[in-house]
């Protein structure tokens, strides 16, 4: 499902005049079908506010814009959120705060149950065991386990377990890997590199981390006061130096290094992944060699 | 004497499993320290013992030559250990900033003057002298954060313990978080950061890492990241940096073995290229 969002904006309190407070000011998007697609942006951009207009959790103002993903009208009044929040899973940040019932097992089969009420018990055991096992937790040690006994990187394994039971085409997620340890994060990062070769067609990742969104996106959204300052892929936007100061944020390690080496007179052509940069060096090298 | 000295301190939460065992270490005036560790190490428990939020079952920490093991103590080094969580929002209690920054000095009876004298320093030594009179709620997280710490800092605190506050925040506020740690400790408050991010860690004087509550490495940030197989099994990884390096040492490239920051990789090739 490919989603196209053209004009967005959002105002909270709209009706107290006093209060109102513009979070969106006109937001045009375009996220294809197979992306991982990056939106960062300084505290208080807009990010959260539009992530959340994604799959319905705030809906669409009156002249507002609008919001098309695959055949879903979210400017639509008879729009069926019920399925579309089936097809699109959304990870809060720390999930694991989120994680509420007795066992793993019940945990994880919440949304599936509620999603797909006509499934069987035997269906939904299948399913949470799938889930569980793409996450890379033994669902006949843990099934029975309180979430609340395991430790950080287990509790998001499961929280992430309980979003992709439904079988969502896209993931959203906020912060995905904050708080966890380093080998936490990057294992966690695998798994949703995992998920898109499978079910999961696009991911969208909000992020503070820059190395993170060098390393796996394919393209990102830069946003600014309410709105998209910059869209385009990692390279694009961490070499674009009046873009990053104007938006407050940093760049990825590699793209640092480009930078010092190009003011060496060293070009270092590459895409800003670690592998994409150890490359370009390289490559650099050998011509210098030459 | 060292100005925090942890003397051999464990401290178990329920019978039969210990979560600290036998810790031992200390901090100078001034210094910075870093405690790393995987999810569930111990971290946030030992910052706890730091301030008496927490009592060891054995052992003792001594602040500024007050012991912990001394019941009328706590107050003492309450006043001097300051602590800065993780979420900011869960630490700001009043509506305007400075009677936010107010609440510990007027807690520990100080005279209106006084009060007014440490609210100027510590919204100085956070660079948010401009916001006296703001909202805190308005604030972007890095702003809030850094009214939080001049809340611990109003109090005098001659250590400062954050733990991982600036997990939640953005690149700017990460920036302004370090730019505070440094002015802090030319004025020769140590701080002790626990954090996730060995990019934080690398900068410290110290490192240390805690596994299942004992520490298991310590020392600066280039010994503790030259131990590269004890990291891995436990759960840590070297900065960007360092891993950056590794991996051209490993296509043939002359990078010295000790490169573990940001400026030392570019440094060294500048040097190659």
């Amino acid at each position: 499902m490919e989603i196209t969002v053209k004009d967005l904006k959002f105002t909270y309190s709209a009706k107290t005049k006093s209060l109102a407070f513009r979070a969106l000011k006109g937001v045009s998007v375009n996220i294809g079908e197979g992306e991982i697609f990056g939106i960062i942006g300084k505290t208080g951009s807009g990010k959260s506010t539009f992530i959340q207009h994604l799959n319905g959790l705030i809906k669409v103002q009156k002249d507002a814009g609008s919001i098309v993903i695959g055949e879903y009208d979210l400017t639509d009044k008879k729009c069926d959120y019920r399925s579309l929040r089936a097809k699109i899973g959304m990870m809060f940040q720390y999930p694991e705060h989120q994680l509420f019932a007795e066992t793993v097992e019940g945990d994880v089969a919440f949304a599936l149950k509620n999603f797909a009420p006509e499934l069987s018990d035997g269906e939904i055991e299948s399913r949470v065991k799938d889930a569980l096992a793409l996450t890379g937790l033994n669902y006949d040690l843990i099934k029975n386990s309180s979430p609340f006994d395991l430790s950080g990187g287990q509790k998001r394994r499961v929280a992430i377990a309980g979003v992709i039971v439904a079988k969502p085409e896209i993931l959203i997620l906020d912060e995905p890997a904050a708080g966890l340890d380093p080998k936490g994060k990057r294992e966690f990062l695998e798994l949703l590199l995992r998920l898109h070769k499978d079910f999961v067609k696009t991911i969208i990742i909000v992020s503070h981390d820059m190395n993170l969104v060098a390393e796996y996106c394919t393209n990102a959204a830069v946003f600014a006061d309410g709105k998209i300052l910059s869209c385009g892929t990692p390279k694009e936007i961490f070499s674009d130096k009046s873009l990053i100061e104007e938006s407050g944020l940093n760049v990825p390690l590699t793209a640092f290094l480009v930078e010092k080496l190009k003011e060496k007179g060293v070009l270092i052509d590459c895409d800003l992944t670690v592998d994409g940069f150890i490359d370009g060096v390289c490559r650099a090298l050998n011509l210098k060699g030459e | 004497m060292p100005l925090l000295e942890v003397k051999n301190v464990s401290f178990s939460y329920v019978k039969n499993k210990q979560t600290l065992k036998d810790v031992s270490f200390s901090v100078e005036k001034g210094e910075f320290l870093a405690i790393i560790g995987h999810n569930g190490s111990g971290k946030s428990t030992l910052a706890k013992l730091l301030n008496g939020l927490l009592k060891p079952n054995s052992g003792e920490i001594i602040v500024d030559g007050y012991s912990s093991s001394d019941k009328n103590a706590v107050f003492e080094i309450r006043k001097r250990v300051g602590m800065v969580f993780q979420n900011p929002d869960n630490q700001l209690i009043a509506s305007i900033v400075e009677d936010d920054i107010a609440f510990g000095p007027e807690n520990l009876g100080l005279p209106r003057e006084e009060i007014g004298k440490r609210i100027d320093f510590a919204l100085k030594a956070v660079g948010m002298q401009d916001f006296r009179k703001a909202t805190p709620e308005r604030l972007s997280g890095g702003q809030k954060q850094r009214i939080a710490i001049a809340g611990v800092l109003a109090l005098m605190p001659q250590v400062l313990v954050l733990d991982e506050s600036t997990a939640m925040l953005d690149p700017e506020g990460r920036k302004e978080i370090a730019e505070v740690v440094d002015n802090l400790r030319e004025k020769g408050v140590a701080v002790i950061a626990i954090t996730h991010y060995m990019e934080e860690a690398v900068k410290a004087d110290k490192i240390l890492v805690l596994d299942r509550g004992e520490i298991a490495l310590s020392g600066t940030p280039k010994e503790v990241f030259a131990k590269k197989s004890e990291l891995d099994a436990l759960n840590l990884e070297l900065p960007l940096a360092g891993i950056i390096a590794d991996k051209l040492r490993a296509r043939g490239l002359n990078i010295a073995d000790d490169v573990v920051s940001d400026a030392e990789l570019a440094g060294a090739l500048w040097k190659l290229l």
